[in-house]
């Protein structure tokens, strides 16, 4: 297996995609992030692994703002968001969230294609109700991005019609769709049957071949190390360990990574 | 006493009977829509945050529920205009006044429907929607109530049933519908076989061509099917697409 990420390495000049500060959340008394800081440079594609209740899924909702933050900053293209734990929904306008959301594209563990839209009319939705495209351009769009992940032929289906993995070859694609600065996805392989991960993993390895921005949830940890330019570790709310795979795989620094990566890799 | 057909036809193709029967099925419509209008906002209601507002539905619905709708009829054309001379006046007629009562008394049964029906669609469809940054009003529009409507269709189909029988009530408040004017037939004539079966017949066609707009309706809804195999309202199958 190479150890070399297929992403490109991170100029760290450039104003980074996405760039989260001190970020803190809990569910009533409950905390779950206690000051995350992480950085995603254009065409960096990390991965967030850690055992369940870590916080990854929480910090991916969180950056595209499905859960509001209860303090810190997200800094998206350059457009900082400082969440006051003071205010409702921490001070941040409705209309601000919801661009923010549009310039993100995000792939649900479950799909969440929209069950009575064809798997066209999904992948025109966003692009169409809420970037304000013309039919036509984002039709013809969505045709070329349903061609590359390889359900083309599938445009005129229900998501019930189809795979677990054509499905989420499908919400990649709609997630693609308005052309987002970043694709978060969480966990995108871990509802498929086991003969169906394969062909989603390669989807997006290709987008990470690509260039494609990715923040990446997920338990499948020799795809993160082949596929990753950095890899976060979180342990108990808080950034635990962070680096390059070879470094968080093979020589990790602390004790709960160690055991970590033990556990994950059964040696 | 042998069933007289000639009678029966005459009654049948008669237009005094074909616009009774428009009445009601024109009485069933408007109060459904109404109703269905009206319950929507309710339906949302009953899972308001705030505790008044629930407790507020909840005793519309248990009220509206509890009084059988001949009450309604006679209250709201007898004793409404007692409360105001607004209803004393020539545009409310019974036929108004029926509309009033039946959109009253079917809104507090299809708000369950429609509370069931919205609940039923699965969070992650709107959240999906969500992230992709829809307004909560799109997300309304173009997710929940689609979805919703698959689930409420059925039992809101069976409602609509029940309403038009139920405006054969109206003919205590004289409105000229369906059994208003068979019962006048009747009553001049004593051919109860004839017009009974002419208005048995109206009902029966009315429903009858409901049924069959229904499973059309289901048709459509049916998102297990590709859409160019779909038939069309007319039962064509469309044209295959490219």
């Amino acid at each position: 297996m190479s150890t070399a990420p297929l992403a490109r390495a991170a100029a760290s000049t450039e104003t980074p995609r996405i760039a989260v500060q001190n970020l803190k959340k809990s569910f009533g008394r409950l905390p779950v992030l206690h000051g995350v800081s992480l950085s995603a440079p254009q065409g960096s594609v990390i991965s967030l692994v850690g055992s369940s209740g870590s916080g990854k899924s929480t910090l991916l909702r969180c950056i595209n703002l499905l859960e509001v933050p209860d303090s810190g900053d997200i800094q998206i293209d350059g457009e900082t968001l400082h969440f006051d734990p003071a205010k409702p929904s921490g001070g941040v306008q409705p209309r601000q969230i919801r661009r923010i959301r549009s310039s993100l594209g995000m792939v649900f563990q479950s799909f969440n294609l929209w069950s009575h839209m064809t798997i066209l009319e999904n992948v025109i939705a966003a692009p169409v109700h809420v970037l304000g495209q013309p039919r036509s351009q984002a039709v013809e769009r969505a045709h070329d991005l349903l061609k590359r992940v390889g359900i083309a032929e599938k445009h005129d289906f229900f998501p019930a019609q189809l795979s677990g993995g054509q499905q989420q070859r499908a919400a990649i694609a709609r997630a693609m769709a308005i052309e987002p600065k970043a694709l978060l996805l969480d966990e995108p392989t871990s509802a498929l049957d086991p003969e169906l991960v394969a062909e989603v993993l390669q989807v997006i390895k290709d987008l990470a071949v690509a260039g494609t921005t990715m923040i990446l949830v997920t338990h499948e940890m020799r795809f993160a190390r082949e596929v990753s330019s950095t890899v976060v570790f979180l342990h108990r709310g808080v950034v635990g360990e962070m680096g390059p795979p070879a470094q968080i795989f093979d020589a990790p620094q602390t004790e709960a990574c160690r055991r970590f990566v033990r556990s994950e890799f059964g040696a | 006493m042998t069933f007289n057909f000639d009678v029966f036809w005459a009654a049948l193709t008669s237009w005094v009977f074909f616009e009774a029967a428009l009445i009601s099925l024109a009485l069933a419509l408007l109060s459904h829509a109404s109703a269905i209008a009206i319950s929507m906002p309710l339906a949302l209601g009953l899972d308001s945050r705030r505790k008044a507002v629930r407790i507020a539905i909840r005793l519309y619905v248990g009220v509206f529920r509890a009084i059988p709708t001949l009450l309604w009829l006679l209250f709201f054309w007898n004793a409404l205009p007692q409360f105001s001379p607004v209803f004393r006046e020539n545009w409310y007629t019974p036929f108004i006044a029926a509309w009033i009562a039946l959109t009253v008394n079917e809104a507090a049964y299809q708000v369950e429907i429609n509370r069931a029906a919205l609940n039923s669609v699965d969070k992650g469809q709107t959240s999906a929607a969500t992230a992709f940054g829809f307004t909560p009003w799109q997300v309304f529009r173009l997710v929940t109530l689609p979805q919703a409507a698959r689930v409420a269709l059925p039992p809101t189909v069976n409602e609509f049933i029940t309403l038009l029988k139920a405006t054969s009530l109206a003919s205590v408040i004289s409105l000229q519908e369906l059994m208003t004017v068979t019962n006048q037939a009747v009553a001049s004539s004593f051919q109860f076989q004839e017009y009974y079966a002419v208005a048995a017949l109206y009902y029966l066609i009315i429903v009858g061509l409901l049924t069959l707009i229904q499973s059309r309706a289901e048709h459509q809804f049916d998102w297990t099917v590709e859409r160019s195999a779909r038939r069309g309202w007319l039962g064509r199958a469309k044209e295959q697409s490219q």
